[in-house]
């Protein structure tokens, strides 16, 4: 009875300050923002090809070369990619450079120039095998009209049809994260582990205002306190994480998979890690010492944890470093459930979290019942 | 039954003895007064006695129960108004009040009548909704002392509960102790303020470097350095004076005229001014200024342990 | 204050990096570089807060950077210029007609269709800057007045303090004067009477032969004379003299002066009250303490002063050995101390043992009156 008093207390408590539920809220959503556009290029979702603008000078003399470029053009054309012949005297690769097109290509009876945008590669090099593509069967088609002009039409004709020149598999948009649904899963396991910053002053603000004081002499136990206090902080912290993954999801259009219940489940664990880990540094360090301490190992962790860019393949020192911190195993835990459906991946991330923010907890427990006060 | 009882209490820090083997009983009713300069282990005292700290030697009795064997029984019945604001600035009064009073197990209908009680008490009955940031230095400490009540402990303990507040608001926190004294409530009381101590306090204990080194009421306090008291008066016309008819008022001792003024030495427990002015009035002597020299606490104190209380 | 500048900034921030994403898609690392830099600079200005050289030199920084950007990669990152110009007027105390030129100045290196905006966020933060600037200087001007306001008060109450000091002093010396004055009166009452009896028993030796009633007569007088001057003198000089119970006091200022002669030490011996209430064993009890505290305080005060006070209370005898050492701020209790608390306790007395300026040992013991 007293614990629930306490939580919701607390809860009532950090609802009234304004200030950091809204940063709590605001900088994630905001973060997901700004780097999953400003950063988009390195993803390269889908929606980036079907932009894909062609700059075409043709200068060919060859009757049947363009005879059958033109129906290239057509089928190409219909599969999203826009051309544009260019006009004389604009500089191709300047309008390439200026992003304004996303390839440039010269035909000439001598065979096909390409020039790519090294912004949008992907996008480039697509156009790029299309062409490539082109020209096999152009040069195929070429050597077959001199031998059986009929056979020559055939497959100049197959070649027409559409979709015939990309090959779709490769390219299925939702097995790979694009950069905004990479960021929200980032930046809410982040802000996730924010937590422990609030977390760390749930007994020393106590302390700091002197009620700690009204606290102790009043008829609870210690303990009582303690857990009314992580459950609060646990469940507000929770409910943020829980508001940001909806609103991502919803207003952004993240992709978070179709297993929203483990997703719920391994990021909680993650707070739960997070409040039990800012607690234990409370008690562990002098009070000037908590704050240097929280957030070096929060930047820390969130940028080797890949908060802030995407750390694939880290190896050596880097990725050896990389392994502690908590945000690298959720992350890599989270694309796994949501990309491969691998619901398995999460529950050792879970059990590791639990069993880690017990231990904290059992250590910030047993410190206070030792201590006078607190 | 005493409400406190205090028996060879000691506190070490380390080495250091904070309270030294203190022994102490506060009956039912009393305002008790701790006098004692900073660190004289007041605080200390009053810590243990609220189970902020643990007790090194010695035993603390509330309501004749040991206070570490029925902890509990203890808490239940003690109510703490700390030196320091300790209230939740971001809650409102009427919050802060009902969740400390809930956290001594009230619930229901009589956690908000005893809240709405406690608030009234200390005369922020219109002020439940308030943010105490809003609140001036007065109105906190008495949202601090409306904290202390609402669960209706035996033994109220006030650690300096009017420190930097207006004159008004000090009064209204004296009288609201009285008050709260005689309805039932044993209060024990420190302060810095000589006057605050001497107006309400019952019983008054000087404490110095751990140890209780006078204890008593004021008058017997002040006893301890004289008990006698000069009065200086000023006449003018001296030779119609009869110092005979002054000497036979009671509890006059002795009666020195020099030059313009007259001496009278007197019991100090006795007030016989009306006596003498009366007997000088009708002696026809002109009085042109009177002067009672009587000692107070402050100057026992500084007597006593050689230091201001207020260093 | 802090906030408003970087709500400020944030705002025109928003709006760069907005007008940078719709106008041209795709933006190039450079540019969110330079949003990365910007924000760097912009954040470690407040934090700053404590050393104002740094966070001039940060707002400068960010000045210039602004600038670069604007010339090397966008224009339109020159509207975030005139925020830092005017945080860098503020943190420089200038004057504002000066800031309100120097947020025109970029005006003419800007192209023309940016000027407008340019006008408009520049009047904007202008409008801040001046608004922040009266404000502060106004919460200075009343923080200052308080702060004065608070001096004065402290001075007047010392000065209160002081005069009430010095009144309470003057009167002490006008009643010791006033008390010196009346034994000299007496004194020199008792000496003529004296002279007097002399004179009446001169003469009546003289007469002796011729008129022997008058002689007796005077002689008669002499004595009576006399009786009544001795009488006088006895009351007056009753305190003077050395009773047995001032032993106690005597031993202790031969202590005293036997360590001002072995030690290096000032030593000197003050008493208040009615000794005679001392009984032999509570000097026991204080000569033993003080020779205890003595120890002590040649051992670890650094003393060249050593004070020892006696005084009766009503209820009370207070006996302290004060010394002008070092002292120590937490007393450790000792053997020594413990033992002067037994011999006190004894006698039913307490021990306060104080070392916050020099040793202070005092010995509390309990009077019993007419007992």
């Amino acid at each position: 009875m007293n614990v629930l008093n306490i939580t919701l207390f607390e809860i009532k408590k950090s609802l009234r300050d304004k200030r950091t539920l809204l940063f709590m809220l605001a900088f994630p959503i905001v973060l997901i923002l700004i780097l999953g556009t400003a950063l988009t290029n390195a993803f390269h979702n889908v929606n980036e090809i079907g932009d894909m603008k062609l700059l075409v000078k043709n200068t060919a003399q060859n009757q049947q070369l363009q005879s059958y470029w033109n129906g290239f053009a057509q089928a190409i054309g219909q599969e999203g990619i826009e051309l544009t012949p260019a006009a004389s005297g604009i500089d191709g690769k300047k309008a390439v450079q200026d992003n304004q097109f996303t390839a440039y290509a010269e035909i000439d009876d001598n065979g096909i120039h390409f020039y790519g945008s090294s912004r949008e590669t992907i996008s480039s090099n697509i156009i790029q095998g299309m062409l490539t593509s082109f020209a096999d069967k152009y040069s195929l088609a070429a050597a077959a009209v001199k031998n059986d002009p009929e056979a020559a039409q055939i497959i100049i004709a197959g070649s027409m049809s559409t979709g015939s020149f990309v090959q779709e598999s490769s390219l299925d948009p939702d097995r790979k994260p694009g950069s905004i649904d990479y960021y929200a899963i980032v930046e809410s396991t982040m802000i996730a582990f924010y937590a422990c910053m609030s977390a760390s002053w749930l007994i020393r603000g106590e302390v700091k205002r002197k009620t700690s004081l009204r606290l102790v002499a009043a008829p609870i136990g210690k303990l009582e306190i303690f857990a009314g206090k992580v459950i609060a902080s646990t469940i507000i912290n929770f409910l943020c994480i829980l508001a940001v993954v909806l609103f991502s999801k919803y207003a952004f259009n993240a992709n978070w998979g179709h297993h929203l219940g483990s997703v719920f489940l391994l990021l909680f664990t993650v707070v739960l890690l997070a409040v039990s880990f800012g607690l234990g540094i409370a008690f562990l360090f002098k009070d000037d010492a908590v704050n240097a301490v929280m957030m070096i190992f929060v930047q820390f962790a969130s940028m080797v944890g890949g908060a802030y860019f995407p750390v694939d393949e880290a190896s050596g020192v880097f990725g050896g470093i990389a392994l502690i911190s908590p945000l690298r195993w959720a992350n890599e835990a989270l694309m796994n459930l949501i990309y491969n459906d691998d619901l398995y991946a999460v529950f050792p991330v879970i059990g590791l979290n639990t069993a880690i923010a017990a231990v904290f907890l059992a250590f910030v427990a047993f410190t206070m019942r030792k201590r006078e006060a607190f | 039954m005493n409400v406190l009882e205090i028996r060879n209490l000691t506190k070490k820090f380390g080495d250091f003895i904070a309270v030294d083997n203190m022994n102490l009983s506060i009956s039912e009713g009393e305002i008790f007064g701790f006098l004692g300069a900073n660190g004289a282990g007041k605080s200390t005292t009053i810590n243990m006695i609220s189970s902020l700290l643990r007790i090194t030697k010695g035993e603390i009795q509330v309501l004749g129960r040991d206070i570490v064997k029925e902890n509990k029984f203890a808490k239940i019945n003690i109510g703490i108004v700390p030196q320091d604001l300790a209230i939740y600035e971001e809650m409102t009064a009427y919050e802060n009040v009902r969740f400390f009073a809930g956290l001594y197990g009230i619930r229901g209908s009589l956690l908000k009548e005893r809240t709405e009680e406690a608030l009234e008490f200390v005369g922020l009955g219109d002020k439940h909704k308030a943010l105490p940031k809003s609140f001036s230095g007065g109105m906190k400490r008495r949202l601090n002392i409306a904290c202390a009540i609402a669960h209706h402990p035996k033994l109220l303990i006030m650690d300096e509960p009017t420190v930097g507040i207006d004159p008004q608001s000090r009064n209204y926190i004296l009288n609201s102790v009285k008050k709260l004294n005689q309805m039932g409530c044993s209060v024990i009381y420190t302060s810095h303020y000589m006057e605050e101590v001497e107006e309400i306090c019952t019983r008054i204990a000087i404490v110095d470097h751990g140890k209780i080194i006078a204890e008593g009421t004021k008058d017997q306090l002040k006893s301890i350095i004289t008990d006698t008291k000069e009065t200086w008066i000023g006449v003018k016309n001296a030779e119609r004076l009869d110092l005979d008819a002054l000497k036979g008022i009671t509890g006059v001792n002795s009666v020195q005229l020099e030059e313009q003024m007259v001496k009278i030495v007197s019991r100090g427990e006795i007030n016989n001014l009306n006596w003498v002015i009366q007997q000088l009035i009708r002696d026809q002597v002109e009085i042109s200024s009177v002067e009672e020299q009587a000692p107070n606490l402050e100057t026992v104190f500084l007597t006593l342990t050689g230091r201001k209380l207020r260093d | 204050m802090e906030f408003w500048i970087i709500g400020n900034k944030a705002v025109l921030l928003f709006y760069v990096i907005f007008l940078s994403y719709s106008v041209v898609r795709g933006v190039s690392p450079w540019e969110i570089l330079a949003y990365l830099s910007y924000l760097c600079v912009n954040i470690s200005i407040p934090i700053l807060r404590k050393q104002k050289r740094f966070q001039l030199l940060g707002s400068v920084a960010s000045a210039i950077l602004v600038a670069l950007f604007a010339f090397r990669l966008n224009t339109i990152f020159i509207l975030l210029l005139s925020v830092n110009l005017y945080e860098t007027v503020l943190l420089l105390g200038g004057r504002s007609r000066f800031a309100l030129l120097l947020g025109l100045v970029p005006l003419f290196l800007i192209p023309d269709d940016e000027i407008l905006v340019y006008l408009l966020a520049t009047s904007l933060s202008f409008l801040l800057y001046y608004g922040m600037r009266v404000y502060t200087e106004k919460l200075e001007k009343i923080g200052e007045e308080k702060e004065a306001l608070r001096l004065d008060l402290q001075r007047l109450k010392q000065s209160l303090s002081m005069n009430e000091e010095y009144i309470r002093q003057s009167k002490y010396t006008i009643k010791l004067e006033e008390r010196n004055r009346l034994s000299q009166q007496i004194h020199d009452e008792v000496g003529h009477a004296m002279a007097g009896a002399l004179i009446q028993m001169e003469a009546s030796r003289r007469l002796l032969g011729a008129n022997p009633d008058k002689a007796s007569e005077l002689l008669g007088n002499a004595i009576a004379i006399s009786r009544e001057g001795l009488e006088q003198i006895r009351l007056t000089l009753k305190d003077m003299k050395p009773r047995s119970e001032e032993l106690g006091i005597h031993r202790l200022r031969l202590f005293a002066d036997e360590l001002s002669a072995n030690h290096s030490v000032n030593s000197t011996v003050t008493h208040a009250g009615d000794l005679d209430m001392i009984t032999p064993l509570q000097w026991k009890i204080i000569h033993e303490n003080a020779k205890e505290a003595v120890t002590n305080s040649l051992k670890y005060g650094g003393a060249t002063a050593i004070e020892f006070e006696i005084r009766v209370l009503n209820r009370m005898i207070q006996s302290v050995v004060a010394d002008n050492g070092r002292g120590v701020d937490k007393i450790v209790k000792g053997l020594g101390i413990v033992g002067m608390e037994e011999r006190a306790a004894s006698a039913g007395g307490t021990v306060i043992v104080d070392g916050t300026k020099g040793f202070r040992v005092t010995t509390l013991l309990p009077l019993q009156k007419g007992g």
